[in-house]
């Protein structure tokens, strides 16, 4: 093993990695290190990279309107730092600074969408570890961010008793690729899509999952829209309107757990569902659907984690400010 | 799909807001950010300066020359003040049926009526729906009408609504006739067998005061019978954002609310943030409306929650 090679299983992203693609990820990342106080980039700035810290911490601060400061998050070795950055011309949110020397793995965006677009295996891994941060991530400001607005619902959503169609009314497949989640889907990844998941069609205000046996399924929203309420102190609150080509139970599905979350259709919604027992159908390098799927994936985990940083830094301001 | 932008606070160079920041409104008829398609359609603002003669009235400036190219706008943009401001780009499909032209550019203020109104968003089938709404407009309002879009259908229906209060109506009476505004308009839908995907962002402002609606009517129904005429904004919940400080300018380069960050006496808010880093920026929730109220320090900024 090279000593970058042990550098890059020191960070717990990277570990258990085999050994040919422990290769591949050395030669696309390299070791940056920076004293203390240096910024590791600038809110505003276009970002380009990601940062895994081998060691030190580092620090996230948003400037906000009026010029104050809000710190965002303490990040210490063994975290990521930056990964908004795979989102497309994506700004930095932040700003990033060394509060002790920081040693950290830099990997430019490109070079891993490179990866990706040659289905490198080793990719598929990265991407798939990079979704389950991301989703514990949101786990995290979602309860951060439960009060932050007058958004509590204190109704109680009913489960409404309406029939379940299996199937849509309309030609699904013509639609697919004109949808977000789908954009990047070839023919042949849809139809294997198609055959591991389930279309169905839910009528207005019908709570999802529809059922026990359907708790860590993932689905894509393909007509119509749902919204997402979280439990929070004592009330729900919104925490998300879903439309066309969006995901929801994407974070139960990938840390294979069950969150205080609701889902209710806010219109006759055709749903496709892929259930969490499939899991590891898509963890299968050999399939190009596999690819397709954690890109649009982690896109969709990326988009949500954007929104929720922006009303945590408008909560911390007035948590700053009493 | 158009563009708009709303502000209330201290006077500030139009220049500011309308072409400085690096997504600004006229920038964003061209390059917008957080939308596909482009706003060519025309240009319209309604201006109030505190310091001109009779500040009640605003003055009103629209073109429909590229307002890239506009060498008045720029020119008085670089000159004027407002302490309160609704300008619109608008965005039409491109087609000759689109209804280009003067006559239907935003903003609509009626003599009579002392809250204006831009829209950024489409009412799908509007003239399935147009004669049934019309029913609630009298022609004492409807004699002002001098356009064809479903926009100022729903202003005079709103305007309509409010009848003689119009003239000096609160924020929140507005806010009531825009709830029944928005439920006639479901009952007309209905009646149609319309589902289709419709945004109704709303900006209104008296000059002062301001109520801005984030509403979509059967927000994800597409068009079933053709995939190539699904429109963006049946696949994104339309966006508005605002910001809030004590005045609004430029700090390092970046434009930016500065003073107390907890100040309201600036209101900025736009279908899409005036700069490309968001980070000072709010997302107004889907399905709400948010109500501004009184000015400089006594400003009160609110989220209803609208259910038709």
């Amino acid at each position: 093993m090279t000593s970058k090679e042990h550098s890059v299983v020191q960070h717990p992203f990277f570990l258990n990695l085999p050994t040919e693609h422990l290769q591949v990820v050395t030669r696309i990342v390299e070791t940056r290190h920076f004293p203390s106080g240096k910024t590791l980039f600038q809110q505003g700035q276009l970002a380009n990279s990601v940062y895994f810290i081998l060691e030190g911490r580092a620090s996230l601060n948003a400037k906000i309107p009026g010029g104050a400061e809000v710190n965002l998050a303490t990040l210490d070795n063994g975290e990521l730092l930056g990964e908004l950055a795979l989102l497309p011309n994506h700004r930095r949110s932040a700003t990033a600074i060394a509060e002790t020397p920081i040693t950290a793995l830099r990997m430019d965006k490109n070079d891993l969408s490179a990866l990706y677009a040659h289905y490198h295996p080793a990719s598929l891994i990265i991407m798939h570890r990079l979704g389950k941060t991301l989703a514990h991530r949101i786990q995290c400001t979602h309860r951060d961010a439960a009060h932050i607005r007058g958004d509590q619902c204190e109704t109680p959503m009913q489960k409404c008793d309406s029939e379940i169609v299996t199937g849509a009314e309309f030609d699904v497949r013509n639609f697919l690729s004109t949808l977000p989640f789908f954009n990047r889907f070839s023919d042949s990844n849809i139809t294997d899509l198609l055959s591991i998941g389930t279309i169905m069609t839910v009528p207005k205000n019908s709570i999802v999952p529809i059922s026990e046996n359907n708790q860590n399924d993932c689905y894509v929203v393909i007509r119509g829209a749902v919204e997402t309420r979280l439990h929070g102190k004592d009330l729900y609150y919104q925490t998300e309107v879903l439309g066309p080509g969006t995901t929801f139970g994407e974070i139960d599905w990938l840390l294979d757990c069950s969150t205080a979350s609701i889902v209710r259709s806010l219109s006759r919604t055709t749903l496709l569902s892929l259930p969490g027992s499939h899991r590891e159908q898509f963890m299968d390098p050999q399939l190009h659907l596999s690819f397709r799927f954690h890109e649009s994936l982690i896109h969709s985990l990326l988009s949500k984690l954007d929104i929720q940083t922006r009303r945590f830094a408008r909560r911390q301001q007035s948590l700053q400010l009493g | 799909m158009c563009r708009v932008l709303a502000y209330s606070g201290p006077p500030v160079i139009l220049d500011d807001l309308l072409y400085k920041p690096d997504s600004s409104l006229i920038r964003q008829a061209y390059d917008p950010q957080l939308l596909n398609m482009l706003n060519l359609g025309g240009f319209g603002m309604l201006a109030w300066d505190s310091s001109s003669a009779h500040p009640e009235l605003p003055w009103n400036y629209r073109s429909i020359e590229l307002p890239v190219f506009d060498n008045n706008l720029r020119a008085l943009a670089r000159k004027a003040q407002a302490s309160c401001l609704l300008a619109h780009v608008r965005g039409i499909p491109y087609s000759t049926n689109a209804g280009f032209g003067a006559h239907n550019l935003h903003p609509f203020l009626y003599e009579g009526c002392c809250w204006a109104m831009a829209h950024n968003g489409d009412l799908a089938d509007h003239a399935l729906i147009k004669s049934e709404l019309m029913q609630y407009v009298p022609t004492s309002i409807s004699r002002h009408m001098q356009g064809n879009t479903d926009s100022e259908t729903l202003y005079a229906l709103t305007m309509s609504i409010l009848g003689s209060d119009a003239q000096n109506a609160s924020v929140d009476q507005l806010l009531d006739a825009l709830t029944s505004s928005l439920k006639i308009v479901a009952e007309a839908r209905d009646k149609k067998g319309i589902d289709r995907s419709s945004a109704m962002n709303l900006f209104f402002t008296d000059g002062e005061n301001m109520l801005a609606l984030r509403y979509t009517y059967d927000f994800g129904c597409y068009d079933t019978s053709n995939p190539s005429a699904i429109h963006e904004s049946n696949l994104h919940y339309l966006s508005l954002w605002y910001t809030t400080g004590q005045s609004y300018t430029v700090v390092e380069n970046q434009y930016t609310m500065t003073g107390d960050p907890t100040s309201t006496e600036a209101f900025l808010l736009a279908s899409e943030p005036l700069t490309r880093d968001t980070t000072g920026w709010i997302e107004v929730p889907e399905y709400a409306a948010l109500i501004v109220s009184g000015t400089g320090s006594n400003r009160r900024i609110r989220i209803a929650d609208i259910s038709v």
